[in-house]
This record gives C-alpha cells, structure tokens and sequence, in this order.
C-alpha cells in the first residue's frame, strides 16, 4: 500500500517536473540573454571601435546582424535596407553608444555615410 | 487603454499538435492582422511550433493570440511578424475544452528585452483529449501581405 502511494507520488512528482523544466528553460534563457545582452551594450559603449562589416546574418529573420571583423554584432530590423553592406568601415569613439559608418566611394576612398545609436532600436 | 482594448496585433489560427514529452505542431493557417505599424494589413504568417513538458497526445485547435509591443507601436514592421517566439502553453481539455498561453517574440532574440518585442496572450479552443502544460518554441519562416490599408 505504501509501495504503491510512494510510486503514485513519484509518478506526480515526475510528471510536475516534466512540466515545469521546459518552462524554467525559456524562462532561465531570457534572463540569461538579457544578462548577456545588458553586458555586451556595456562593453561597447566604454570601447573604442574600428572595424569592418565582414557577414550579415538573418537567422532571427525579424532583424538583421551584421557581424565586423572584431566578433561584434550590429543589429537593425529586417529588411535592413540602406543601412549596412558588407565592406563598410565602423568608426566609435570610446564612451558613447553613436559610431559611425564609411562607405568606398567611386574613387576607394571611405566616405562618411551615416551614423546610427546603438542604444536605439534601427 | 485603447492598446489594450485594440492590440498592436491580432492572430488567428487553424492547427495541431501532436507529442507526449515532446510534440511538434504546425499552424498553416494562420492570419496576422497589424493594426498598429508602419504598414498596417492583414498577413498570412504560416508558422511551425515544438513543445516540451506534459502534453496530451494530440490536439486540434483554434486560436486567437493578442499581441502587444513592448517598444513604440509606431516602430513596427511587417518583418517583425516572421522569426522567433518563446513561451508557456496551458491545455484543459478534458474540462473546458480550451487553452490559454502567454509568450514573447522577441525581435532581437540574443537581445530579449531591451531589443523590444511582442507580448503575446492567446486563448484558444482544443479537440483532442487530456491535460497539458508545456513550454513552446515556435517558428514563423515569412510572412505575406494579403492586404494593407
């Protein structure tokens, strides 16, 4: 009798627990990347930047990555027309969240093009 | 108040899901309506989901999910209806034949929360049999516009 209320408990307790990981996962996740995130928008406000888009990436489809040779990402709402193209050069002074693009002109010369805040959404 | 009266945007959708830790779904038939936006319309978002947690074997249903962006509703976009959504599906059929669920799509996934997204509280009604609970990942590859105004 006791056998059987153990392994019915058991049972409920597995049956809890099935239920509620996948929850804590999505849950656990967002608090992680927002952690992450929060973390990442800190280092590149406080870091001077030079670097050049090397890959655009759309796997999250609703927005657009632009990857720069230094493993940063820029990230503007698809379909991203008119903003970055693969060769730009990004210039950021340190201690602000405005940088700069440049783009080659006819010449091969970089041009300023324009200037996005990276704490806005694009 | 009129957000929450009228929502940012309004879903409805024809599917089903099968599974019993894991099961997997599809909503081919699922109609986006963009009330506030940039370009404001009716959409066709065909969407695919996974669900994980405990699950009743199969379920037919339909939904009608209300959505609200956590950023400005002027700085929506079409393309923001296609991507990514995370949540928390509750299922009681056996009792009242329905179920409810609240999730989140984030428009920058590796940037939930402040990268803005939409809130999303579906309400739905569900053939199938038992009771379930499940967190649910689900996946709209693109999104049609069938009209604007």
């Amino acid at each position: 009798m006791d056998g059987n209320y153990a392994k019915l408990n058991m049972n409920k307790v597995t049956k809890i627990m099935v239920a509620v990981m996948p929850i804590l996962i999505i849950i656990g996740g967002f608090i992680y990347l927002s952690l992450r995130s929060n973390r990442l928008t800190k280092e590149f406000y406080q870091m001077r930047i030079s670097a050049i888009v090397i890959r655009e990436s759309d796997w999250k489809r609703s927005s657009i990555d632009y990857v720069l040779d230094n493993g940063m990402k820029l990230n503007f709402l698809a379909p991203a027309t008119g903003t970055l193209a693969i060769g730009d050069s990004i210039f950021k002074p340190a201690n602000t969240y405005v940088y700069y693009v440049y783009r080659k002109n006819f010449n091969y010369q970089y041009e300023l093009l324009k200037s996005y805040d990276y704490s806005e959404r694009n | 108040m009129a957000r929450f009266i009228v929502p940012d945007k309004v879903s409805f959708s024809l599917g089903g899901d099968v599974g019993w830790w894991v099961g997997a779904g599809a909503q081919p038939i699922n109609l986006t309506v963009l009330t506030r936006s940039r370009d404001p319309g009716l959409y066709l978002t065909p969407s695919v989901n996974i669900n994980a947690g405990m699950l009743a074997k199969g379920e037919g249903s339909y939904n009608i999910t209300r959505s609200w962006y956590t950023g400005n509703p002027r700085e929506i976009t079409s393309s923001m209806l296609q991507g990514h959504t995370a949540g928390v599906n509750v299922s009681i059929t056996a009792v009242a034949g329905g179920s409810a669920g609240i999730s989140y799509s984030p428009v920058d996934p590796e940037n939930p929360v402040s990268g803005g997204g939409f809130l999303n509280l579906n309400v739905g009604v569900t053939g199938g049999a038992g009771f379930s609970v499940s967190g649910q990942y689900q996946y709209t590859p693109g999104v049609t516009k069938l009209f604007g105004w």
